[in-house]
């Protein structure tokens, strides 16, 4: 009787402990990345580009670029990483300043693009079911003026060969949280791919400058599946059924 | 687990309050490492610069990648904060490319060997710096760098003085999980008591029958038990011979923000030779450089390229605690085929210390250390690794003095758990059980026979010679089993009388706890257990001269070839008859063919007897006037 007893106690105790909060995480299996800064000022062109770092778990790629001559200074940066496996971070900004009558186009790019990453289930996990979800912030600060004039595009995908399984994009200057959630296995493997571009036109004289930002975090998490809540909550019933038998001795 | 706290790391930097360490800095630009952004540094938070504020590049980052987010989160702040201009900003951020932080990182690794329970200060030796001074030692190196690891290589427990063996080693486990060590690899004497015990050791709960076991201090205990260690055990080359799996991990890894180290734990292939045989039965000692050269490819599979050995073998050098002059003995060999991939090695068992580089299988020098013994030394180590390869790119080692008496101060978490265990040791340890006439030493002579180990000798024999007992004419005693010299007491310091005997005395000259056999030999079995003492006859591995009780005497003839060493054995003055029997009393180590002594296990008409601290304290009893030092003259070397 007593060993009857103890495998749902023990199945019911250990499923108590996995609906609070499982770990399962994401391994990289890929990457690629760029980065890149051009400029043009009265026609004259400058091209930069960046190169990407990889190994281990953590990854990244910069160019950061400064002409500085008596007549005008201009900048970029382009800038992302991939860190831990889970924690995405891009900036990218570009500037001119200039006290004379000098056209400026400049235009600054932070790809990380294709990050394969594949839904690893941790030892102890129940099932193969997975939540991932993402929390961020996307921010810009605006240095236009004048007659310069700017734009700047932020976005995030995930996908599962064609299908995509979540989706952000925004053009707006204002701080705005990203936040998006899908529902994954263990074993898929999907693609991160996540960009920031920034481009301005400005007219000397002037002093502008470009700057937006993004990071945040992947959280996966192992849930299980249906019929372990079933079996967590016969488990249950059975205890109780067994506690009420016992007090009516 | 690594994830986590690089988040948190990351997360921490990015949106808590900066923690500055010391505003304002004073440098006039903002400069990287060395790297010159070429930004003016100036105040934007209080005093705070932007140099105080933005860098934290004193602290180590886990990879580039990681250190560009912060310096581009906390500059993203500062721009839109207006205390920067969008193209400082790109300077800054050029300037953290530029700088290489995070490239790479330094890994402190702290490292000893055969601590041997030594947690008293003083016990044992007067050089004996006790665990609460090597704890203050440890917490000085560690507070150079928040990213370290503190292991030892084997023989951390076993052999010990009576603070800790009184109390089955307890109490330097709980030691070690005060200081918070990462990982031991297991020594021969980890297994003095054999395997069951040592995984006792490790998963905690209190000793079967040893009245001593879980006194502990509540907060050291768990469950009221012995909490067992915090600290992985690693023991790669043994295996259960049926299953195959090793008793303990091969191998623990430590991520330091993200970078992972391997640290590959073994005791020496030799260990069954000098254990007692029935603590290690159905296990398998591989051998060693084999073990760790078959476990690279599974460590590279998980991106592992930085890899410590942590191995109970070592060799000797001259040369100071840092030189390497002359290094000889197995590690050698051992390092001489290691895998290339292996970028360190921690050595003991040799109770040596040394600094060395031997050339591993590819010829290449490879840093070998080994701190001394009984934590009088500690082995600082740095080591570079690469973010990006994970290779490591440098080692530097130097050993170090722990440091006795003022020279170093002890260490308040410490000394609490010292004295704790002192106090309850002292009852016990202090109980007079008889009188010596003068103070007895190990210390061999020319032929290999101490004073000490005579009277040991003889303290078996008379144990164990009446019928009843086993009706013993001869006792054999191994001297490794004879750990310190017995004392002279003087009452003027403190004593029952001049030439007292403590139990703490005894209990430090025999503290294995090993049980009296008495056996039935034939003369020829005794002469081939005689010969069986010198190197590499019968597979002896080093010269063991064993000790004799009286009546027993044999001459050897060490130039003689093995087994013809022996040129007489005599009893009470007649000459031992080689196809005659002997009732022949031994320690139960020795009984189980310890040492190498494997004829004794064909010993039959078996009796077990008592405790060999119980029998010697017997015979001091029995010798109520004092028992003065042997005779050293049972033995003749020609």
């Amino acid at each position: 009787m007593k060993t009857n007893l103890l495998k749902p106690l023990v199945a019911s105790l250990l499923l108590v402990g996995c609906v609070s909060a499982q770990a399962a995480h994401f391994e990289v299996l890929g990457y690629n990345a760029t980065s890149r800064y051009s400029g043009t000022v009265d026609f004259t062109d400058f091209n930069f580009n960046g190169d990407y770092t990889s190994g281990g778990n953590d990854f990244g790629t910069a160019v950061s670029a400064i002409e500085t001559t008596t007549d005008y200074e201009h900048s970029g940066n382009a800038s992302g990483s991939f860190l831990g496996g889970n924690f995405l971070d891009l900036t990218t900004s570009v500037s001119f300043s200039s006290a004379n009558p000098i056209e400026y186009y400049g235009i600054a790019t932070a790809v990380e693009k294709t990050v394969q990453l594949q839904v690893v289930a941790d030892a102890g996990d129940i099932g193969p079911q997975v939540n991932v979800s993402f929390a961020g912030l996307s921010s810009t600060f605006s240095g236009l003026v004048g007659s310069s004039e700017g734009t700047f595009q932020t976005s995030v995908r995930v996908s599962q060969g064609s299908n995509v399984l979540a989706n952000f994009t925004t053009k707006q200057f204002a701080d705005q949280n990203v936040n998006f959630a899908f529902a994954a296995q263990a074993g898929d493997i999907i693609v991160l791919s996540a960009s920031q571009g920034v481009h301005m036109n400005a007219s000397g004289p002037i002093d502008a400058s470009l700057t937006g930002m993004l990071y945040g975090n992947f959280t996966v998490t192992a849930v299980p599946e249906p019929e372990q809540y079933a079996m967590l909550l016969a488990g249950l019933g059975l205890i109780a059924g067994v506690a009420r038998r016992r007090s009516s001795r | 687990m690594f994830k986590l706290s690089t988040l948190a790391l990351v997360l921490a930097s990015a949106f808590a309050a900066p923690a500055f360490a010391a505003c304002p800095d004073a440098s006039t630009s903002v400069t990287f490492g060395t790297y010159n952004s070429g930004v003016t540094n100036r105040a934007v938070a209080g005093t705070c610069t932007i140099d105080d504020q933005i860098l934290d590049d004193e602290q180590q980052w886990g990879s580039q990648a990681s250190f560009l987010a912060h310096v581009s989160k906390v500059s993203f702040d500062l721009l839109k904060a207006g205390k920067i201009s969008a193209t400082e900003r790109v300077k800054l951020m050029a300037a953290a490319q530029a700088s290489g932080i995070g490239n790479s990182i330094k890994v402190k690794l702290i490292g000893f060997n055969d601590f041997h329970g030594y947690i008293k200060a003083g016990e044992g030796s007067s050089s004996n710096p006790g665990v609460a001074r090597f704890s203050t030692k440890i917490k000085a190196l560690r507070a150079q760098n928040s990213l370290n690891a503190v292991v030892s290589a084997g023989d951390m427990i076993g052999a010990s003085p009576l603070t800790s063996a009184l109390f089955k080693d307890e109490p330097t486990i709980e030691a070690m999980n005060r200081i918070g060590i990462d990982f031991n690899s297991v020594g021969n004497h980890e297994f003095d008591e054999g395997k069951t015990e040592l995984l006792r050791m490790k998963q905690g709960g209190n000793h079967p029958t040893d009245p001593f076991s879980g006194s502990g201090l509540p907060q050291d205990l768990k469950d009221g038990e012995f909490a067992g260690a915090k600290f992985d055990f690693l023991a790669a080359n043994v295996v259960e011979t049926e299953s195959g799996n090793t008793v303990f991990p091969a191998y623990g890894v430590k991520s330091f923000l993200g970078n992972k180290v391997a640290f590959i734990g073994m005791t020496l292939e030799a260990t069954p030779t000098i254990v007692s045989p029935s603590g290690v039965a159905g296990l398998e000692f591989r051998d060693e450089a084999n073990t760790v050269n078959a476990l690279i490819p599974t460590l590279q599979a998980q991106g592992i390229k930085s890899v410590v050995v942590l191995i109970h073998e070592g060799g000797f050098a001259s040369g100071g605690m840092n030189g390497c002059t002359g290094v000889s003995g197995p590690i050698v060999d051992i390092v001489n085929r290691l895998h290339p991939e292996v970028d360190l090695v921690i050595s003991g068992h040799t109770h040596a210390a040394y600094n060395c580089l031997i050339n591993n299988s590819a010829g290449q020098p490879v840093r070998v250390t080994s701190a001394g013994q009984y934590g009088r030394n500690l082995t600082d180590i740095d080591m570079v690794i690469d973010t990006k390869t994970k290779n490591v790119l440098s080692i530097a080692a130097t050993n170090l003095l722990t440091g006795t008496g003022a020279t170093t101060a002890e260490d308040p978490a410490l000394t609490d758990l010292v004295a704790h265990y002192n106090a309850a040791a002292a009852v016990p340890a202090s109980r007079v059980i008889g009188k010596i006439t003068a103070g007895i030493t190990k210390t061999n002579n020319a032929a290999g026979e101490s004073a000490l180990g005579d009277v040991i000798a003889d303290a078996q024999l008379a144990a164990t010679a009446s019928v009843a007992t086993g009706g013993a004419v001869i006792a054999m005693m191994n001297p490794g089993g004879i750990r310190s010299d017995l004392p002279y007491n003087l009452a003027s310091a403190g004593f029952a009388y001049d030439g007292a005997v403590t139990y703490g005395n005894a209990f430090t000259v025999q503290p294995f706890g090993n049980s009296l056999v008495t056996m039935t030999l034939t003369g020829e079995q005794i002469k081939t257990a005689l010969e069986t003492q010198f190197i590499g006859c019968n597979g002896q591995t080093q010269e063991r001269i064993l000790q004799i009780s009286n009546g027993f005497s044999y001459a050897y003839t060490a130039a003689n070839a093995c087994n013809a060493r022996i040129t007489s054995m005599t009893l009470n003055g007649l000459p031992v008859d080689t196809a005659a029997s002997y009732r022949v009393t031994v320690n139960s180590f020795l009984a189980d063919g310890g040492d190498g002594f494997v004829v004794l296990k064909n010993g039959t008409d078996r009796l077990g007897g008592e405790v060999d601290t119980d029998a010697f304290e017997k015979y001091l009893q029995a010798n109520p006037s004092g028992v003065a030092p042997g005779p050293q003259n049972r033995i003749v070397k020609n």
